[in-house]
């Protein structure tokens, strides 16, 4: 305290200069127009690039609580969404409409089958082996079951082959055993065998469709509700080279996949909720083997 | 005493000229005289520095109240009588003056050509700020230095007038 009185007594001139200099300025500031419109106007400007400064440091720093807000809300909205899907389908069923099951062959009308969506993080993933697999931070205590669906935001991404209590392991869609069957969206075709050839994590091939079908580049690859395993609709991709000057009778194309699998992050595990009655009628010993649902691990 | 009324006098004065004759006067674009700052060259140079501080203050604003610009004078003087201090304090050896048996010393004591320079240059400083506060941009800096010179010189002219009706 002595210090500073020291200190005060010591610049006590120059410290009074400033006062007053600082009594006038303000004087100015407060009663000439010009001035006092410049300083508000001035102001004004530095106080909104200091709050945005502030608020895009505070949005960087909370980037991953929010991050993961909106992945625990996009996770509620799928499951009210399933919800609300399912409840349509009991209404149908109340009311002796039995055709909601048909309804998945239409993009156009309500879906009405229900899924169960679970989020988890990809702890590991592999791109380079001709089978690649990932691993997700989410086991069966969470709900993660074998042969449950693995979307990601962009696209599809895998088939759970196995699950432990809190770990589970997922085929990728970048794996020689991973087949299922597409929609061409523009053609409404469902046809043909989508699989990876082992060398870009970004193309996978569609085999076995039909010279005479008309694909072009640009066409939407979604996923087909001829599948058991992922939900219908759900992209995958777009073509992106189209060769029919081959000598087979099927055309060769290549399919660019939506998603970037070196950048995967979160993914939703998707099963449906009357897999088990689908499963049950595919392995019933009537029928051979259905073409049309895929997804098997060979 | 006596010189205290004097100086209160000239003050008076040369702050009612300022006001209601100079101030009204159009002399053109860049010529804007202020005859007022010959009190603080007339004023003793050992007079206590607080006093003159606090008078600068209070004269530069009336001078302010006067011609409706609020703050501007008493900003610029205030900043030119503190600068004023340590420019007198390096130059004039007070101590050797006093022992001399000086009561009052002036800036007569060191001649006239340091006058000039004295006060052109703490005439430039006072105006610089006043038209640096009045136009109040940094890209009119050419117009604000160019009317402060011009301005100096006029001030400067008018201050020596005043002076010498005022030693008579």
């Amino acid at each position: 305290m002595w210090v500073i009185y020291q200190w005060i007594k010591k610049n006590s001139y120059p410290l009074l200069a400033f006062s007053l200099f600082l009594f006038s300025f303000n004087q100015i500031l407060q009663y000439q127009i010009y001035q006092h419109s410049f300083y508000f106007n001035s102001s004004i400007s530095f106080i909104r690039s200091i709050d945005e400064w502030r608020s895009n440091f505070t949005s960087f720093v909370n980037l991953k609580t929010e991050n993961d807000k909106l992945r625990d809300e996009n996770l509620y909205l799928r499951n009210s969404i399933a919800y609300s899907d399912s409840l349509i389908g009991l209404y149908d069923q109340i009311k002796g409409d039995t055709t909601y099951l048909d309804t998945l062959s239409s993009p156009d009308k309500t879906r009405k089958i229900s899924y169960d969506y679970v989020t988890a993080k990809v702890i590991r993933n592999s791109t380079n082996r001709p089978d690649n697999y990932f691993y997700l931070d989410k086991g069966s205590v969470h709900g993660i079951k074998e042969r449950m669906a693995v979307m990601g935001p962009e696209g599809i991404v895998g088939v759970i082959i196995q699950t432990t209590k809190h770990y589970a392991i997922g085929m990728s869609v970048l794996n020689s055993k991973f087949e299922t069957t597409p929609l061409l969206k523009r053609l409404g075709l469902r046809e043909g065998v989508l699989k990876w050839n082992g060398s870009d994590s970004r193309l996978m091939s569609l085999d076995e469709i039909s010279r005479t079908e008309k694909v072009k580049t640009g066409d939407i690859v979604l996923t087909s509700n001829y599948s058991s395993i992922f939900p219908p609709y759900q992209p995958i991709g777009k073509v992106k080279k189209v060769n029919n000057n081959t000598s087979s009778q099927f055309l060769e194309i290549e399919i660019e996949l939506s998603t970037n699998f070196n950048k995967l992050n979160t993914v939703y595990c998707v099963s449906t909720r009357f897999k088990n009655e689908m499963d049950s009628l595919q392995n019933s010993p009537l029928i051979s083997p259905v073409s049309g649902i895929n997804d098997k691990k060979k | 005493m006596i010189e205290a009324v004097k100086h209160i006098f000239i003050a008076i004065i040369i702050g009612l000229l300022q006001s209601y004759l100079i101030q009204e006067v159009p002399m053109g674009f860049y010529l804007k005289p202020m005859p007022y700052l010959m009190l603080f060259f007339v004023l003793p140079l050992n007079l206590n520095r607080f006093i003159v501080l606090i008078s600068a203050f209070i004269y530069g604003t009336l001078i302010d109240l006067s011609s409706g610009s609020f703050g501007t004078h008493s900003a610029a003087t205030v900043v030119m009588v503190f600068v004023k201090y340590y420019i007198d304090k390096a130059l004039i050896d007070f101590d050797s003056l006093k022992l001399q048996g000086e009561s009052y010393i002036g800036l007569e004591s060191k001649g006239w050509i340091f006058f000039v320079y004295y006060s052109l240059s703490l005439i430039f400083i006072h105006h610089f700020l006043f038209f640096g506060l009045d136009f109040f941009e940094i890209s009119s800096i050419i117009r604000i230095t160019t009317t402060a010179l011009v301005s100096t010189i006029g001030t400067f002219s008018l201050v020596l007038l005043f002076k010498s009706l005022f030693n008579k």
